[in-house]
């Protein structure tokens, strides 16, 4: 990565920054489309026939056109939400559940992949939960022995936010493929953490609903994407203006396209936003942005390994992860460590359960871990500066 | 083809009138707005629209190169573009009728665009390249219509780019233009061939397009060849079997 990408990023002059799998910094030209919106043409979409109102309407239409060409959804609907958590909850809620139907997730899952489905209890729906090895991987005969003919949905995470490790989803598609019937099961992909680092054919994935995070992979913030394969499945979370045909005093018809399930004005900046932010990541290219995060993987994961007293969690094959690293060192609390590094090193990093507390109990780490989540702006020395402060951390405790 | 309808139509043959079928050109309103202004109609024939719009834009000067064009949606009879420069003085309203001489280019001698493309081909290129326009598929197919066709000279060679037919010239040469545009097509090495006249409205269309060469199976005008004498840009017409007229800047062609 070059010093251009690095100079639209002016935060990273300031501060070492690795936590981005918590939320990206974003780049000058996602900053600049989203203040041209106020700047130039503030007004809101697919309401008004002025200029404004048609420039607004188009550049918005525009971003979901982008992001979809991103993603590799050549079929379906790309639907902006304010994020992943909102994405998922909006299949949970829109999807038709009968008493007795089974969801079946993962150990592994963010509290949003987790918590839509444990809900749906209530409505006499079954969870069921297929653990993870220690590091993260997952065999597909525990996904073939936990679905049956009354599962409805299996939702899982592209790429675990805790330990970087990347899931088998496209051999789990093609696993529930060969086990579809009229009711399932479905497949709903956590792509928070995939869509920002890896090239991404969610098409060829065999999923039906793909859910991300816009201001994980260089969007503003408040931007999320749920791709919906056959959006006839669902149900709208929300009713309300611009996502109907018609109205009158005792029946209404539902718009067609993404607007049925966008109700109300929605972040129409950070949409736009989101589409440049997806222009800027197709410039840089995601191969080369992928290759050149697992040179900065390697480097922190030897580094790491090297030091006495910490410990590291998640695959130590790059094939089977990304930059996501989570780790602890004997005798420090994590969240005591992150304060450390940035008193000390000004180094930023993100520690405690992650939002993922069943898979700390699981891997029985009460106070969770240190977590260093790189991006295409992270350099060498930043990797360097965390490894000589880790080091003289724990050579001090 | 989208160039083609089916209309009914009473046909007169050996003194008897009879009820039959005919295909004629199709032609189609497109009003294009620019970042959402309406700023032209265009009656056209209804393919390459996407083609069209762009290459007009550009000849027209609101775009000076595809990377200021953020957005162009089309749906059915209406053409949306944004472009990235903001234009408060855009007012539109005008009319492009699909006959000859309806450019809405203003005429300002002082703001003649000076070709700089240092193109020289040879005189088989010119008759392959007008061979190949008049001959294309399209024309086979429709006959009547204007044919544009986009070359570009490599070594002793025509390389045919794209061929584009419209019931308007300028229309068909907007189309090619904006296919060269999409497909990052150096204008500085491509000439144009056209089956009709040569209008001043076409040499100023080659002048902003840095096109140094068109060549036409018909005629040109005195207003065409004066400003392009200024502009640097080679006319030839009646370019017929092995004969041709070259009007202006006849060193670019090679002999």
């Amino acid at each position: 990565m070059n010093e251009r990408i690095r100079a639209d990023f002016p935060i990273t002059s300031a501060v070492v920054y690795m936590d981005s799998a918590a939320t990206s910094l974003t780049p000058e030209p996602v900053v600049e489309a989203v203040s041209r919106y106020y700047r130039e043409y503030n007004a809101n979409v697919g309401r008004g026939v002025y200029r404004l109102a048609q420039i607004a309407t188009q550049r918005y239409q525009d971003a979901h056109r982008k992001v979809a060409h991103f993603l590799g959804a050549t079929e379906g609907e790309v639907i902006f939400t304010k994020n992943t958590t909102e994405a998922i909850n909006m299949v949970a809620y829109g999807l038709h559940w009968q008493r007795g139907d089974e969801v079946v997730t993962t150990l592994l899952e963010h509290h949003s992949n987790f918590l839509p489905w444990m809900r749906l209890k209530e409505k006499g729906v079954r969870v069921k939960i297929v653990k993870p090895t220690l590091d993260g991987r997952f065999e597909l005969a525990e996904f073939e022995q936990a679905i049956t003919e009354k599962t409805k949905m299996v939702a899982v995470s592209q790429v675990s936010n805790v330990l970087g490790a990347i899931a088998p989803v496209k051999e789990l598609a093609a696993l529930c493929a060969e086990k579809r019937t009229e009711t399932g099961p479905l497949v709903l992909v956590d792509g928070a953490q995939s869509a920002p680092h890896l090239p991404l054919d969610v098409s060829g994935l065999g999923c039906d609903f793909f859910a991300c995070a816009g201001h994980k992979m260089l969007g503003p913030t408040g931007t999320g994407v749920l791709w919906a394969k056959d959006p006839e499945l669902l149900e709208p979370a929300f009713f309300g203006g611009g996502m109907i045909e018609t109205v009158s005093q005792d029946a209404y018809t539902l718009a067609s396209g993404y607007e049925r399930f966008e109700a109300g004005t929605p972040h129409i900046a950070g949409g736009i936003g989101l589409g440049r932010a997806v222009d800027y990541l197709t410039n840089v290219g995601m191969e080369q942005l992928s290759r050149y995060e697992a040179r900065l993987t390697q480097r922190l994961l030897e580094g790491l390994e090297s030091i006495e007293k910490v410990r590291l969690y998640g695959p130590s094959d790059l094939r089977d992860r990304i930059g996501v690293v989570s780790f602890t060192v004997d005798g420090v609390h994590p969240h005591e460590l992150a304060r450390m590094l940035d008193e000390a090193a000004n180094i930023m990093v993100r520690s405690g359960h992650h939002c993922c507390m069943p898979l700390m109990d699981y891997l029985g780490l009460k106070n969770g871990t240190v977590r260093a989540s790189l991006y295409l702006y992270n350099l060498e020395e930043e990797i360097d500066a965390l490894l000589e402060a880790v080091a003289a951390i724990a050579r001090a405790v | 083809m989208a160039i083609l309808k089916e209309v009914s139509c009473v046909k007169y043959r050996d003194g008897e009138f009879v009820e039959a079928k005919h295909e004629v050109a199709e032609e189609a309103p497109l009003a294009i707005s620019v970042n959402g202004t309406h700023f032209v109609t265009a009656m056209l024939s209804p393919e390459m629209k996407r083609e069209f719009v762009i290459g007009y834009l550009l000849t027209e000067g609101i775009i000076k190169e595809l990377a200021e064009l953020e957005s162009v949606q089309i749906e059915n009879h209406n053409a949306s573009a944004l472009v990235a420069h903001f234009l408060p003085g855009i007012s539109g309203k005008k009319f492009i009728v699909s006959g000859c001489g309806g450019g809405t280019s203003f005429l300002d001698e002082s703001k003649l665009p000076q070709i700089t493309s240092r193109l020289e081909i040879e005189q088989d290129s010119v008759f392959a390249a007008v061979k190949a326009t008049l001959t294309s598929q399209v024309h086979r197919i429709t006959g009547g219509v204007h044919l544009v066709g986009l070359f570009v000279a490599e070594a002793h060679e025509a390389k045919p780019i794209c061929i584009a037919a419209d019931i308007g010239r300028h229309n068909a040469f907007d189309k090619v233009i904006g296919y060269g545009l999409l497909n990052d097509v150096p204008f500085d090495y491509a000439f144009v061939a056209c089956s009709g006249r040569i209008s001043s409205e076409m040499v100023l269309k080659c002048a902003k397009t840095n096109i140094a060469l068109i060549a036409s199976h018909g005629a040109t005008t005195s207003l065409a060849i004066a400003l392009a004498e200024k502009t640097g840009l080679c006319i030839i017409g009646f370019v017929r079997g092995e004969a041709m007229n070259v009007y202006t800047h006849a060193e670019r062609i090679r002999h």
